[in-house]
């Protein structure tokens, strides 16, 4: 593991993304309600842009009663959605929604002296 | 044993029953509605289901020389021909299920039909035809058209030795089977340990999806194949097995290679719209790998190991359910299963009567 320097704070506010090539890997920074992610841009499904694509809470669903139209809402998870097919990722884990067998490599960010590094 | 050196239970076969045999049967104002009048005044009783159409016999080509001679004996389809079908065939038990029943799900409107139709043929059967001890069974057509109602039924009947599941059929209800309107009826067969079948059928094939098909095996390759493909995935994709973990989930009557392209192309669009299936806690595929599949129409591929792949991509024999659907025009005999190379001796075990023990207690 490397850290690397992304950028500093102020170059990735609150509600803004970046993408960064980083030993020949694209990889995009999040900035989420002042909470950093990082994963790759590279879709594991056919290679989309996936970072570029929309964020957002996870959808659940609970059995609310026999009978009743199942309650839909949204979790605190946040998910990351690829623009090419809408496969879905878990924000922190990287691991897909629909299979937990597959998922998006992520990456730990830190911030130093008003730094952001990753680990890769 | 009979003629096969395996334990056989044929989880599908059809009674022929004549209208005429459940009129007793039907509360009034039904039962003189049907039958009342005489001469030119005598109501019809035929009317009161769906017809589908197709010459199932291929103008002639397919004769039951057999079992007309059984009818001819008997004097009809009557109960008594049951052992002889069952020598015939070569089963230890036989799961009869109603002829007229399989047109079920074209009646829409005139819900009250389903409801009067299905008590009086569970009631007619247990009076006149199950017997356990003799390893004649049958199963209650669900008048999904009335949950209410088909609750009552379930809750009245299921714990009749003889009744040993509760039939959908799968062509043609509005909404598909995973709607929660039907949650209740499900309720009750979980709790009272009722599996579920769901059996394709004839009613609504020649109008499914498109009308217009001029031969009959075009609308019966497609129409019984798109009937349980709707159904399967109504079901998975709201999450009945979810809701109800315990519920036994049983498809009839297309065969086996259309299990592998449903269980795939949900798998598929799952990883892309999982947001639509959110009650789902893994792939449509493993839901269906814990349901179990009636085999007949058995497809043999010239390339027996397709079908061994197949089989092996659904789960294994385990899945599995020998049924004949005698006396149709597609039956399958078991020696569909017994003559099969691909299978282990302890699969055709399976097959011809394990999981039908499993699922049904037969």
């Amino acid at each position: 593991m490397t850290q690397v320097l992304i950028c500093h704070v102020d170059e990735l506010p609150v509600g803004e993304r970046k993408i960064v090539e980083l030993e020949g890997k694209s990889i995009g920074v999040f900035n989420i309600e002042g909470k950093y992610y990082a994963a790759s841009n590279t879709c594991p499904h056919r290679g989309g842009p996936v970072c570029t694509g929309r964020v957002g809470n996870e959808l659940l669903a609970d059995f609310v009663g026999v009978g009743l139209r199942v309650k839909e809402h949204f979790g605190p998870n946040l998910v990351l959605a690829c623009p090419w097919h809408g496969w879905e990722f878990n924000m922190e884990t990287g691991v897909h929604l629909g299979d937990p067998q597959i998922s998006l490599p992520v990456y730990t960010v830190t911030v130093q002296d008003k730094e952001l590094f990753i680990e890769i | 044993m009979g003629k096969y050196k395996y334990r056989v239970v044929d989880s599908d076969a059809h009674y022929m029953e004549g209208l005429d045999q459940l009129v007793d049967y039907f509360p009034e104002p039904w039962k003189t509605r049907m039958i009342g009048g005489s001469g030119k005044d005598k109501a019809s009783i035929a009317g009161i289901y769906p017809i589908s159409t197709g010459d199932r016999s291929i103008f002639g080509r397919i004769q039951r020389d057999e079992f007309t001679e059984m009818q001819r004996n008997a004097g009809g389809f009557v109960p008594e021909i049951i052992p002889d079908v069952m020598e015939f065939l070569g089963v230890d038990a036989i799961n009869m299920l109603s002829q007229k029943m399989l047109t079920f799900s074209r009646i829409k409107g005139d819900d009250e039909r389903a409801t009067l139709l299905a008590n009086a043929y569970t009631d007619y059967m247990l009076d006149k035809v199950v017997d356990p001890s003799e390893g004649i069974y049958t199963m209650m057509p669900i008048p999904f058209q009335e949950p209410k109602e088909a609750v009552e039924l379930i809750d009245r009947v299921s714990h009749e030795k003889g009744i040993i599941g509760g039939c959908f059929v799968t062509a043609g209800p509005e909404p598909p089977f995973g709607n929660r309107k039907y949650d209740p009826i499900y309720e009750a067969a979980e709790a009272n340990n009722l599996p579920v079948v769901f059996h394709a059928g004839g009613g609504g094939i020649d109008e499914f999806v498109s009308a217009g098909y001029e031969k009959f095996i075009e609308t019966h390759v497609l129409g019984f194949l798109m009937a349980n493909q709707s159904q399967i995935t109504s079901l998975v994709v709201q999450g009945i097995p979810e809701k109800f973990p315990n519920l036994k989930i049983v498809f009839q009557e297309s065969g086996v290679f259309w299990i592998p392209l449903m269980m795939h192309r949900l798998d598929t669009e799952y990883l892309k719209r999982q947001s639509e299936a959110p009650l789902l806690t893994k792939k449509p595929s493993e839901y269906i790998k814990e349901m179990y599949f009636g085999v007949q129409p058995l497809e043999i591929p010239d390339e027996l190991s397709y079908l061994r792949q197949v089989i092996d991509m659904i789960g294994g024999a385990d899945r599995l359910l020998y049924a004949s659907d005698y006396p149709h025009w597609d039956y399958d005999p078991p020696s569909a299963i017994t003559d099969l190379s691909i299978l282990s001796e302890d699969e055709k075990k399976r097959i011809l009567s394990g999981t039908a023990n499993e699922v049904f207690g037969i």
